[in-house]
């Protein structure tokens, strides 16, 4: 459709005012908010995830993007609920205890909630109960955490310890500047992600069933 | 036993930046035939482990002593000087000759100042043979009492800086003043790691503490206090006092307090405001250590002295202070009021994590600019270039933006006939990276990623900036003044920082580059006897905000990360 179209390129283009302008314009035209949602949003946080991954675009123009599709999502987000359109599936996100960065956080949160996920946002300092009590109530299949300090990182291993003991089907994917796939691997985490675009790869993978 | 371990016990600095966690792979050494990672490999037998100079920590370290601030003025003196003619016994019969001596030294009530013993037993000489007798008091304590027509000795004290990379000795003379030698070096401790986080980490193992004390106080202190009192030519001489400014994690690994707490929520401190102790007891031949007080565990001595140094502890129209680095501290004084937040900017501004970035060592480029020719860089000491500082990085940004090759958000436009496609495959702990870069120097580059680290550390410290002033309800036109601390400040061209948006947009003539504000106020406190205690007023007084808890600071940074 020529107008998501247009909601792809704002998209991309990080312009939120614009993209907010195009759904509203989108919506009274009379598409349906799931639509708007395949292929105006998602398709453009696709777009935006690909020319990251092939080094096209960086980190700057990935965060006004999401920023500007956020925007968007939210205003979409009852209209989706009212329609009964269902997420692919369902994640808790969150900075583990002890540490307060969440820049990157917010950013994985956008990025895999335009692949079409239900993201909870636990936020930041998150014990392993909180989220493993979030993920019980949302019924979510994965839980995402970060870790931007090497003094914070090792509560990691203290995740992926509760979250076996909880007996939950629950993943567990990590994240964060000091995070490796190697201490992924040491410490039993289901999967790791290097960036916000890796982070959904890993997810859709991971929960694809 | 690590590879690692075996060099640091003999005495070999190897590269370690990233704490040793096999990140960086800078201490590649070989081993059993291979190359393999010192601080990733345990030797179990006897051998030979050959390490190339390339995993070294450099020797060489130009610190730009002239960047000093002045040595401040003192109102109430620490050490003083008194010559005095103490009037013959028979005059005051009944007093004896230290109460003759006080009564003609002081006019009216003596002040509390006390004399060991053994520092009398030349006073009923001076006296007897009516001599002028010349007092040297140190904290209320009489070090010496001399005949004064003999040369006087200095009274030797130092302000020591402990950066996270820097640390600057500087040596005075207490009765004086007068700056005696001055010498700075790189903190050793960057051998264990780079940034302050990784040595909390290493500063939470069994071993790790102890190591990093020694590193700090016998590996790099001890040497540059040496080398002042060569260059002053006063070795062997005692050295009275020091004061150590730094920021909060560097005066715990000083003082050998465990760091743990200041790592993680809700960054708690041993202590803020230590009290003095014995040089001993920190490995240092210093009679008595003393630290400028810390408001929090991210707003250290340094930073309040910085504030103390440039007068923000007074009440006075608004003034910044900011202090680049891994951890951007900014201050902003409205009235009486003090507020102070530390904006997560990453090491890109001290060269971390880019493709030639750097610190201040030989054949570092301090600046940039691009003529008809192509890019013209100037570096340190007039080497030829192997690496770029922070503030030729503002000149090529700047640079960008004014000639029009970089957008907003630091692509290079397609078509400038001075940058390249490129391709680095995967290695040294990076995955592969393309894409378009400008060679500004043989060997020397700065590419697209490059870039856009650069200006997530430029949206940290601008978005920082502009939620202190929306906080203080004031616009950056209203700043009266805005004072650039520390190294990054050294070369930094504020017009190009306010071109690129790291620095709030004001007008250029009350931009101040205001050098080592930490040693300033250490000196200050060296020599000045009420300044460690407003330091530690000026403590209560801030204001700390946590930038990540502040709604619209995420906002804030993601409009901050584009170029105007």
């Amino acid at each position: 459709m020529a107008d998501m179209k247009a909601v792809v390129e704002a998209v991309r283009n990080g312009n939120r005012t614009l993209v907010l302008k195009l759904v509203d314009e989108a919506l009274k035209e009379g598409v349906s908010a799931k639509d708007i949602l395949n292929n105006g949003l998602i398709a453009g946080i696709r777009l935006v995830g690909d020319l990251f991954s092939k080094n096209e675009i960086f980190v700057p123009e990935m965060l006004i993007a999401a920023r500007a599709m956020n925007a968007a999502l939210e205003k979409l987000q009852p209209l989706l609920v009212a329609a009964g359109v269902k997420p692919k599936g369902v994640v808790v996100a969150g900075t583990v205890k002890g540490d307060l960065h969440d820049i990157g956080k917010n950013l994985v949160c956008i990025m895999v909630r335009g692949a079409g996920y239900k993201v909870v946002d636990c936020g930041v300092d998150c014990s392993a109960e909180k989220f493993i009590d979030e993920a019980k109530k949302n019924e979510a299949q994965a839980v995402l955490c970060s870790a931007l300090l090497t003094t914070t990182m090792p509560y990691m291993q203290t995740i992926v310890t509760e979250v076996k003991k909880s007996g939950l089907p629950l993943k567990v994917i990590i994240g964060g500047a000091p995070v490796t796939q190697a201490y992924a691997d040491k410490i039993g985490a289901n999967g790791y992600g290097a960036d916000a675009n890796e982070a959904v790869l890993v997810t859709e993978k991971l929960l694809a069933r | 036993m690590l590879l690692s371990d075996v060099a640091l016990a003999a005495g070999v600095h190897l590269d370690l930046r990233c704490g040793g966690n096999g990140i960086c792979r800078r201490c590649q050494v070989e081993w059993e035939g291979r190359r393999v990672l010192a601080c990733q490999t345990t030797a179990r037998h006897d051998g030979e482990m050959r390490i190339p100079p390339s995993s070294l920590v450099p020797e060489e370290w130009v610190v730009d002593c002239a960047f000093a601030p002045p040595v401040p003025r003192h109102a109430h003196p620490r050490c003083q000087r008194l010559v005095v003619r103490v009037p013959a016994a028979r005059t005051q019969p009944g007093a004896d000759d230290w109460e003759r001596l006080c009564r003609a030294a002081f006019a009216g009530e003596a002040p509390a100042i006390w004399v060991a013993p053994e520092v009398l037993r030349k006073l009923p000489d001076l006296v007897e043979r009516d001599r002028p007798v010349r007092l040297t008091v140190l904290d209320g304590q009489v070090l010496d009492i001399e005949d004064d027509a003999q040369p006087s000795q200095p009274v030797l004290g130092v302000a020591i800086d402990v950066g996270t990379t820097t640390v600057v000795v500087r040596l005075l003379d207490l009765a004086t003043g007068v700056e005696l030698a001055l010498a700075g070096t790189q903190n050793r401790q960057v051998t264990v790691g780079a940034s302050v986080i990784s040595r909390i980490a290493h500063g939470s193992t069994p071993h790790g503490l102890d190591r990093l004390q020694k590193l700090a106080a016998k590996q790099t202190i001890l040497p540059l206090l040496e080398k002042c009192l060569s260059h002053a030519k006063l070795r062997g001489a005692p050295v009275r006092r020091a004061v150590i400014g730094g920021n909060t994690t560097m005066m715990h690994l000083f003082l050998g307090l465990p760091p743990k707490g200041l790592g993680t929520v809700p960054f708690n401190a041993v202590v803020l405001a230590p009290s003095p102790g014995s040089g001993a007891a920190v490995g240092l031949p210093i009679e008595q250590v003393e630290c400028v007080p810390a408001a929090g565990a991210y707003l250290g001595g340094d930073v309040l002295g910085g504030l103390y140094a440039v007068g923000l502890d007074r009440t006075g129209p608004p003034e910044m202070l900011i202090d680049v680095g891994t951890n951007s501290e900014i201050l902003l004084r409205v009235g009486d009021r003090i507020l102070g937040a530390s904006a997560a900017a990453g090491p890109a501004f001290e060269g971390g994590g880019l493709s030639s970035g750097g610190p201040a060592l030989p054949g570092a480029i301090t600046h940039l600019s691009l003529n008809e020719n192509g890019f013209h860089v100037e570096t340190t000491k007039g080497v030829a270039a192997t690496h770029i500082c922070g503030s030729a990085y503002v000149d090529f940004l700047a640079e960008g933006r004014k000639r029009g090759f970089l957008s907003e958000f630091g692509r290079l436009a397609p078509g400038f006939p001075h940058a390249e496609p490129f391709e680095r495959p995967a290695g040294n702990g990076q995955p592969a990276r393309t894409g378009r870069r400008c060679v500004v120097a043989k060997g020397v580059s700065i590419d697209e990623h490059d870039i856009s680290l650069l200006l997530q550390a430029k949206g940290a410290v601008l978005a920082g900036a502009l939620i202190l002033l929306r906080k203080a309800g004031i616009a950056p036109q209203d700043l009266h003044a805005l004072h650039v601390a520390g190294g990054f400040g050294r070369h930094l061209n504020p017009e190009h920082a306010v071109r690129i948006g790291l620095l709030p947009p004001m007008p250029l003539e009350r931009i101040k580059i205001v050098g080592n504000t930490s040693l300033a106020a250490a000196s200050s406190a060296l020599l000045n006897a009420q300044a460690t205690r407003e330091i530690g007023e000026l403590a209560r007084r801030v204001q700390v905000v946590e930038l990540n808890l502040e709604p619209d600071f995420e906002d804030c940074f993601i409009n901050a990360l584009s170029m105007p």
